[in-house]
């Protein structure tokens, strides 16, 4: 069995093990001679954690309470791959200048960095004490920091007001290395962007976490963190509008329309990579966060220009498709294969069984573990199902059959063969689900080794794929849903025309409807709407 | 049968000791090998599948010598040796460094040179080693005799690949060649095109070392 899948889509943002590539022996040529081979490892990228747009100020690197749970996910990442160094990646838009856009991603990519060294010096120095352009962080962002951690400081307007020193003299008089004057001076800032990173970067657990500044990429060698963080500017967006879209953003009146449309390119991204390598600074061709982006256009495509350019195409691009939108290459072959920047397809699976008067429970909080492929190498995701019995499993390209073994223990099953069919919707799209207990990204660290007992497991083929849309001629793609809501027996693509009515009436029983075997638009709405494609 | 089919992973010095040969100039030298030597830049350890190789005859030698008496002959037989430069991810030589390489079962400690190369006699049917460098936790799987020619898409895609830029396995990765090409082309300060052309091609052999 091949490694753990890692894969935490929770709440906002997304943390990720990358696929990874089979690894194969070198060609190399023996020698009679003065010839030689030359072997220089790749560098691979194993996982990543995303940081989006809105857990920042906007234009700005002020990072929001709220990006605690994308954190809490890069931590769950880095605890999952023990001894895998980091790097950081920040991206800008493309609306201003280039130079610009470089900066604000390098300072974003800067006050990530920061919080997980835990430095807060790195905020007070370069970021607070040095604005550049719109991004200030001045008493907004000391308001918004005292909100976080306690100390309500009133409206958060950036105006240093008497509610706000209030609050101010509050979080002083609780801090006992702190002078209470009620000015959030030099000390009582560092004090505060202190906890504040506390309270954004913890384990599963809630415990504050860092991780040293000699776990990333170039061990913190280099003063201004060349290797360890870095701003790609506008370089690399993963979404590209149409000229005409385009055209249209320019207009004055669309101005929020167009970064409200752009916020999937403005992210931060951290990559871990390949355990245990380093690199030299001065080898690593990122130029710092703080420099300009003459070096990145050294590591353009030959293309470069046009990768990024919105004036050729006449339709949107985006990088899931086209994988054509990075200027860089060499952020490129860092992150082809990262599901980050690939938005990730998903399977989602609602699993549920019969229970008493045809009703049907959802098998919630139920042990699975997929195996993603047929080889004896391939990778297993394990995990519990959320409340609501679903689960979701990342879709690589290539694998096509899928094995779900789950944990059913409590029920019986009638033994019939479970080829299930499915389709494979491209969901991603998680919002509302951070309210839920029970999600994946509470509990700690998803599971390496094998469940206790998963040898008792129900196995389930699963066909990616295979599922005709409902607009497919003739009953097949409702027989297959039917089949897959648990009616009738054996391939629903053999069933003749009694089986399919059998499977139909057995559906309207369980509805209390009328049994007619009949497949009239309403019940055809009806099991669309129950098997959720 | 006077001529021998190539299969992957064979080289001149494996087949003449296969065909009874102690030295693989025996074979590699005869003239009716001339067009192979030409394509193949006379280099004998790198060949193609289906390239085809002249095998000459066995020579018979008559030694004299009484009998009752020993007799020492001394065969002037070519060696075969595994040349490998290691480097760090970051393109630095790995210099005076202890490894290993597990060749038929057995375990033998190197020392890289100044340079990161390891150098060892091998025996000519070898064909799989796997190198390890314990204190930087890396290990690689060889393949020898598996590298091909180096104007071959197969050759430039494994010479690239060696050398740290995965250039993918198949036809179908071109995205993934072409990158590998102008992350080449860029390190070494060549113009980045993407193409495969001469003065890329020859970059390449320096730089891989065959």
């Amino acid at each position: 069995m091949g490694e753990s899948l890692f894969l935490d889509i929770s709440g906002d943002g997304i943390a990720a093990g990358h696929p990874q590539r089979v690894s194969r022996p070198k060609p190399v040529a023996p020698s009679t001679g003065e010839e030689f081979n030359t072997i220089q490892p790749q560098l691979i990228t194993v996982g990543c954690a995303q940081v989006p747009d809105h857990q920042f100020e906007f234009d700005s690197s002020v990072i929001m309470p709220s990006a605690d749970k994308c954190f809490r996910k890069l931590i769950r990442l880095v605890k999952a791959k023990p001894g895998c160094p980091l790097s950081v990646f920040g991206h800008a838009d493309s609306v201003g200048r280039d130079a610009y856009n470089k900066r604000l991603s390098g300072r974003r990519a800067l006050a990530v960095y920061a919080v997980l060294i835990r430095d807060p010096d790195l905020w007070e120095d370069k970021l607070y004490k040095k604005p550049a352009g719109g991004d200030r962080w001045g008493t907004r962002s000391i308001q918004i920091f005292l909100n976080a951690v306690g100390y309500p400081p009133g409206p958060i307007n950036g105006e240093m007001n008497k509610e706000t020193r209030d609050a101010v003299e509050a979080f002083q008089s609780a801090h006992d290395d702190l002078t209470v004057d009620r000015d959030p001076g030099p000390k009582t800032r560092r004090r505060l962007f202190e906890v504040y990173m506390d309270m954004l970067c913890t384990d599963g657990r809630g415990q504050p976490y860092k991780v040293e500044k000699t776990d990333f990429i170039a061990r913190g060698s280099d003063p201004d963190g060349k290797g360890d963080y870095q701003g790609c500017g506008e370089f690399n967006p993963v979404l590209l509008f149409s000229q005409q879209e385009q055209d249209e953003f320019e207009k004055e009146e669309n101005q929020d329309a167009r970064n409200e449309a752009n916020a999937p390119n403005r992210r931060v991204l951290v990559y871990l990579f390949k355990k245990g390598i380093h690199v030299d600074p001065d080898r690593w061709p990122c130029p710092r966060a703080k420099e300009d982006g003459q070096r990145c256009r050294e590591r353009f495509w030959s293309d470069g220009e046009t990768r990024r350019s919105t004036l050729l195409p006449d339709a949107r691009r985006e990088f899931e498709d086209t994988e054509d939108t990075f200027s860089c290459r060499f952020y490129h072959g860092l992150a082809a294969y990262s599901p980050c920047e690939a938005a990730l397809k998903l399977w989602v699976l609602r699993l549920q069984v019969d229970g008493p008067e045809g009703k049907r429970i959802a098998l919630a909080g139920r042990r699975f573990a997929v195996i993603a492929g047929t080889t004896a190498t391939a990778p297993t995701l394990r995990g519990t199902t959320d409340d609501r019995g679903i689960l979701r499993i990342p879709v690589y390209d290539e694998v096509v059959t899928m094995t779900l073994k789950l944990d059913v223990s409590g029920y019986l099953f009638d033994q019939k063969d479970d080829d299930q069919s499915g389709d494979d919707s491209s969901d991603g799209d998680a919002a509302g689900e951070e309210s839920q207990p029970g999600g994946g990204g509470e509990t700690d660290a998803a599971p390496e080794g094998a469940w206790e007992g998963e040898e008792q497991f129900r196995q389930f083929t699963l066909k990616c794929g295979s599922l005709l849309p409902v607009t497919a001629p003739g009953y097949d793609p409702f027989k297959q849903r039917l089949y897959n809501l648990g009616h009738g027996k054996g391939d629903p693509g053999t069933w003749n025309h009694e089986a399919t009515r059998a499977a139909i009436k057995a559906f309207q029983r369980r509805h209390g409807l009328e049994e007619t075997g009949d497949l009239p638009h309403e019940i055809r709405d009806k099991i669309q709407q129950e098997h959720g494609s | 049968m006077p001529y021998r089919k190539i299969n992957q992973g064979e080289h001149v010095s494996r087949i003449a000791k296969e065909e009874g040969f102690d030295s693989y100039q025996k074979v590699w030298q005869e003239p009716d090998n001339q067009s192979l030597r030409d394509l193949r830049r006379d280099n004998p350890n790198v060949l193609f599948p289906d390239d085809r190789l002249f095998i000459p005859e066995r020579e018979q030698r008559t030694e004299s010598g009484e009998t009752e008496q020993r007799h020492r002959f001394r065969l002037k037989a070519s060696t075969l040796k595994l040349r490998v430069v290691l480097r760090t991810v970051d393109g630095t030589p790995i210099c005076d460094t202890d490894c290993v390489l597990l060749l038929n079962l057995e375990r033998i400690p190197l020392t890289t040179d100044a340079d990161g190369m390891i150098e060892r006699e091998i025996p000519k049917s070898t064909e799989d080693a796997k190198l390890i460098v314990p204190e930087m936790d890396l290990e690689f799987d060889l393949k020898i005799g598996h590298l091909d020619p180096i104007d071959e898409v197969s050759g430039e895609r494994g010479r690239l690949s060696n050398l740290g830029y995965f250039a993918g396995y198949s036809r179908e990765e071109e995205t993934q060649l072409r990158w590998a090409v102008e992350e080449f082309q860029c390190e070494h300060k060549l113009p980045v095109t993407g193409q495969y052309d001469d003065a890329t091609q020859a970059k390449l052999e320096e730089v891989y070392g065959t």
